[in-house]
């Protein structure tokens, strides 16, 4: 029996603004959480678990279409998380003193971490004086007097000890430029002119040279000691200065064990710093400036024994003397409220994992723990790390470094460049950071599988997927929900308040957008882009409220913006050019739909399909395939058809036919199974010779039991017949048969519903092949009788009695050949 | 301050010359030049000597070099070049001070004996200051240089002890003699100079003694004008120089001692007692 037409009610589903108790949206209250609206339990509550799962690789995949609110989910879900949270940890990097290309990493409680720096250098500062005014007091002078003192007797008494030898064998000690030499004396005790001493007799100048080599011999031994003695000196005035040293800073570095120095770290290096400090006083002091050495090597030496300390700038903490001794806060955590909830724009590899910069000096690029400098990673850790999911796929080395950072739960600095051996410079090595963050993801569905079925480690460290859905149920409860959710928006984006007519229509185009009467969109980005034209298009039409005509202006011109395609094959058909006909009746031709995607702008299209049948061995032929202009799916439903047909029309003999199936005028690529049961009437059309209505379009997939079943874009590809017939004129007996199982999709536009209302334009709900053949044919279908044949007059006696002919003709044209064939061997 | 001429400066310097080896002396004596010259306007002089007795005595056939690092035989041509070698590395020490101090200055090198070169540059100065040892290995004992500057020398003469930055406060020895009426005012000058204080000791047998001489100072000090500014401090000494004196130096080593000579009774021998007994700047005026 053939179905009912469906009334205007059907084909669109009103919302029922009378049960809304606003005028407009300035009367309701906007939402505390867009999850309230969006009404996604799945990935909310994932969302939830995993956040409140500590577990290591718990991390969270927010996976969904863009515009979804993932992110505003996400931030939101996050952020009430992080304000039950502690404030996390700070972490500084300080000079590893063992190991200078090692920094090492210090930890500290929320807020200590700015105060250990700045305390740091205060004391560094302090110490600086403290050191000047102790090495400057009289006590150490005196202290140092009297170790040096003690060098020069030692070395006043050895060099007395020589004199008064040379004196014994009258000789005189001279003062030479690098040490000394001896002359003979004369009886008068002064030193023999060389004169006098040539005329002296041969033995008595014998006698002098020989005591002259005996006392030489005797001053190079006592010459041998002195650097001995000069060691024992420079230990002694070492062994001093520490000790003042020690004594003038130690109180200064207690100061900041007694605060600090409770993590063992900590005290570690606070001893590193006074051992370090005690061990380069003279550096320390000067800030690095060696102190000008003038002299030979004498005086080199007497220089030596003073500290010479020269005072540099005392403020100049970036000195290569001093700045060893800073720390380097790389975290500070002191206003921070809750854990941190971190959303990294950029996630290239530094942007995530920190990284050592390098300073110019001198033409060299050199670096110290100062010039690290920390990622997200680092600020989120404690909390909470949002990326987007395309983003760090597309930098480089992002997504390895991050898989790294999570595996090893430590964060190791670790430069790109030097990796791939693109920088050859000093570099190093910092000590890692234990990690505790929780990194969320945020990508599409295709990224999300994707990586899930490459990346054996996806899944290992992204153990949670919150999948959000584009799409909302759409009741009473729910559309109240949306009218905040609307009233959200609109506080949001500054723009003017939505009547309640508008918020009606705001809600029956979130249908019409998931293509779904019974649901709404939950696309927020796109919701709120047409929201802000609607509220264009109200100032234009001067209303202090969205409209609902404004509304659809807004609608209507988005679509007149995207719509020339569509335009240009609308008038293509009206001109003749493609050939569709909306009237008459025709054998083996039929209007099928398609719907063309332009972006985000889809349409749908008439096409006609034509079925030619000859006999054959039960081949039916798609010729989109065999030009290889159909995909898949839509060479699955044409091969659908030769099972139905061969099930109910020859199951107990072969199927004598060769069809050939075309969508003519068709250019491009054809996918999907929509067409099938289009496709299925025109064959059976072309196989019984009876015509089909021209003035219906079809769309629905079939089953090889001839049922048929929901596609895809029925609103578009209702429209699309609609406007063909609307410029050539309606009559009143055009229409579409749609699947049974897609009424519920219904959300036609507004003159479609008009026209169906007025009954000039039909939509027919199909549930079976034999429904769809008794409204395209106006015959009867034709059920089979008990031996299994259908009744003449009927569509399917005369397909089943066609067919049975050409399988008689078949078997008879095939005893014929094999027969000619054995005569003539 | 000076009881006898009331007005004037006593510490007029305009060349201060510092005789130059290399020894940790003569650097301080160096720095303690360029500190005056720097507070008073003065040139700083330095003079290297060549010493002709050294070149002579290359000239022995065992004239043999026993030092730290080597053993040489000594020979005119490298003794020579010796010369020039530290006689640069000198000049390039002073410029480096002078610069400094921000101060002009000058450096002569001359050939000769070092004792008469010295003496001889010592007339066309204002001041000498001079390390208390020279290059000697015989202890920290006043060198023979000294000596003959105490001895023969006749413009004032500053011999440095311990290389350390002269400090306040200016100590002086008043006797109520007219040399050491002309030490006090010098040491007045030295003190306005530096702004620092002054302490004037005064070796006295008793309190009647030591106040007659502490009230001619003062009233000296009222009647000299831009004495006004001047902070004076007076301490009570023993007679027994340079015992007395030695006393009150030793701990206070980097204090300038401005000495009238007669109150060591011009004994150059008590003088270089004095100076191997303390190490503080010592100010001999004449």
């Amino acid at each position: 029996m053939a179905p009912e037409r469906l009334n205007a009610d059907a084909v669109y589903h009103a919302c029922d603004i009378q049960r809304f108790s606003f005028n407009t949206t300035a009367d309701i209250d906007p939402l505390e959480e867009l999850s309230e609206a969006l009404a996604q339990p799945r990935a909310v509550e994932s969302l939830k678990f995993g956040t409140g799962m500590q577990r290591q690789g718990f991390n969270i995949f927010a996976l969904g279409p863009p515009g979804t609110g993932r992110h505003s989910m996400v931030r939101q879900t996050l952020d009430k998380k992080a304000r039950q949270s502690h404030v996390p940890s700070e972490w500084c990097y300080v000079n590893n003193f063992q190991d200078q290309s090692r920094p090492r990493a210090l930890e500290f409680p929320a807020g200590q971490g700015r105060n250990f720096a700045d305390d740091m250098k205060k004391t560094i500062l302090e110490a600086r004086n403290a050191l000047k005014a102790s090495f400057e007091s009289e006590e150490y002078q005196n202290r140092l007097q009297a170790v040096q003192q003690e060098f020069k007797d030692q070395q006043q008494k050895a060099f007395e000890e020589i004199n008064n030898k040379a004196k014994e064998k009258g000789l005189s000690l001279v003062r030479t430029p690098n040490g000394i030499a001896f002359a003979p004396l004369k009886e008068d005790g002064e030193v023999m002119p060389p004169d006098e001493y040539q005329r002296l007799p041969e033995e008595k100048r014998s006698e002098i040279e020989k005591k002259i080599e005996e006392i030489q011999e005797e001053s190079q031994e006592v010459f041998k000691k002195i650097p001995r003695w000069q060691k024992e000196i420079r230990e002694k005035i070492q062994e001093l200065n520490n000790e003042v040293a020690k004594y003038a800073i130690s109180p200064l570095i207690d100061e900041l064990r007694k605060n600090y120095g409770r993590n063992q770290e900590t005290s570690d290096h606070l001893d590193a710093v006074e051992n370090d400090i005690l061990e380069n006083l003279q550096t320390f002091m000067t800030g690095g400036q060696q102190a000008q050495q003038a002299g030979g090597p004498m005086a080199q030496m007497q220089q030596q024994q003073q500290p010479g300390f020269v005072s540099g700038d005392e403020t100049d903490m970036d000195s290569p003397a001093i700045r060893r001794y800073k720390v380097n806060l790389l975290v500070d955590n002191t206003d921070q409220q809750g854990a941190p909830v971190i959303y990294e724009d950029n996630p290239t590899y530094a942007n995530l994992v920190g990284k050592v910069e390098h300073m110019s000096q001198m033409g060299a690029l050199i670096t110290d723990f100062n010039l690290i400098k920390p990622g997200s990673l680092h600020r989120a850790n404690g909390g909470s790390l949002i990326l987007d999911a395309r983003k760090v796929l597309t930098q480089p080395g992002a997504w390895e470094g991050l898989k790294r950072v999570l595996k090893s739960g430590q964060i190791k600095i670790e430069s790109l460049a030097e990796m791939f051996s693109l920088l050859s410079t000093v570099t190093l090595e910092p000590e890692p950071i234990d990690l505790d963050v929780k990194v969320v993801m945020v990508g599409s569905p295709f990224i999300y599988y994707m990586l899930q079925y490459y990346d054996p480690e996806f899944t290992d460290l992204f153990k949670v997927a919150a999948d959000f859905d584009v799409q909302m149920n759409r009741s009473e409860d729910s559309q109240d929900m949306y009218a905040r959710l609307l009233r959200t928006i609109i506080d949001r984006e500054g723009i003017r308040h939505f009547d309640r007519q508008a918020v009606g229509r705001m809600i029956e185009h979130s249908s019409r957008i998931v293509g779904d009467a019974e649901r709404m969109s939950t696309r927020i980005k796109e919701m709120s882009d047409l929201m802000s034209e609607a509220d264009y298009w109200a100032a234009q039409n001067g209303n202090t409220s969205v409209t609902a005509p404004d509304l659809e202006k807004a609608v209507e011109f988005r679509i007149y913006r995207s719509d020339r395609m569509r335009q240009r094959i609308q008038e293509e058909i009206e001109r003749g050019t493609l050939m569709i006909d909306t009237a008459g009746a025709s054998a083996g031709q039929i209007n099928g739909l398609a719907v063309l995607g332009l972006g985000d702008f889809m349409f749908g299209r008439p096409n006609r399909i034509t079925a030619r049948i000859q006999a054959g061995k039960g081949e039916v032929i798609d010729i989109e395939r065999e030009a290889k202009l159909s995909g898949p799916l839509h060479s699955k439903g044409v091969l659908i058809l030769s099972g139905f047909l061969g099930a109910r029309y020859a199951p107990d003999r072969p199927l004598s036919l060769k069809a050939s199936l075309v969508f003519e005028q068709s250019y491009g690529g054809i996918e999907g199974d929509s067409a099938s049961s289009a496709e299925l009437y025109a064959l059976i059309s072309a196989i019984s010779n009876a015509p089909l209505k021209q003035s219906f379009a079809v769309t629905g997939s079939v089953n090889q039991f001839g049922q048929i079943q929901a596609i895809g874009g029925v609103n578009e590809k209702i429209e699309g017949f609609f406007d063909v017939c609307s410029r050539k004129g309606l009559t009143g007996e055009q229409g579409v048969l749609i699947p049974e199982a897609n009424v519920k999709h219904l959300m036609l536009r507004r003159d479609v519903v008009e026209a169906v209302d007025r009954e000039q334009f039909h939509i027919y709900p199909v549930s079976t092949v034999d429904q769809g053949l008794e409204l395209l044919t106006g015959l009867p279908a034709g059920q089979p009788g008990e031996d299994g044949n259908y009744p003449e007059n009927t569509v399917n006696g005369m397909v089943q009695k066609k067919l049975a002919a050409m399988a008689e003709n078949m078997r008879q044209f095939s005893q014929g050949s094999e027969q000619g064939g054995q005569s003539e061997s | 301050m000076n009881p006898e001429s009331k007005t004037g400066r006593h510490l007029i310097l305009k060349r201060i010359l510092v005789p130059l080896d290399e020894s940790e002396y003569s650097r301080a004596a160096l720095e303690a030049a360029a500190q005056l010259a720097s507070a008073l306007d003065a040139e700083i002089s330095g003079l290297y000597v060549e010493d002709t007795d050294l070149i002579d005595f290359c000239r022995f056939p065992f004239a043999r070099e026993i030092g730290i690092y080597r053993s040489r035989r000594l020979d005119p041509a490298e003794i020579e070049r010796d010369f020039r070698t530290q006689a640069e590395r000198i000049r390039k020490t002073m410029a480096l001070i002078a610069k400094h101090a921000d101060i002009p200055w000058n450096f002569t090198v001359r050939r000769g004996r070092v004792i008469s070169e010295v003496l001889d540059q010592t007339d066309s100065a204002d001041l000498t200051v001079i390390g208390r040892t020279g290059r000697s290995l015989l202890g920290t004992s006043a060198g023979s240089t000294v000596r003959h500057l105490i001895e023969e020398g006749k413009s004032m003469t500053l011999i440095l002890g311990r290389g350390a930055r002269m400090v306040e406060p200016v100590f002086t020895v008043y006797t109520g003699s007219n040399l050491s009426a002309r030490a006090l005012g010098v040491a007045a000058d030295l003190a306005r100079a530096m702004g620092w204080d002054t302490e004037i000791l005064i070796p006295a047998k008793d309190d009647k003694d030591y106040q007659a001489l502490r009230d001619q100072v003062l009233s000296a000090a009222e009647e000299t004008p831009g004495a006004e500014g001047i902070h004076l401090r007076f301490r009570r000494i023993r007679k027994d120089a340079p015992s007395g004196l030695a006393a009150v130096l030793q701990p206070e080593y980097r204090r300038p001692l401005v000495l009238p000579v007669d109150a060591m009774d011009r004994d150059p021998e008590a003088i270089l007692d004095l100076i191997n007994r303390v190490h503080n700047p010592i100010l001999l005026v004449r």
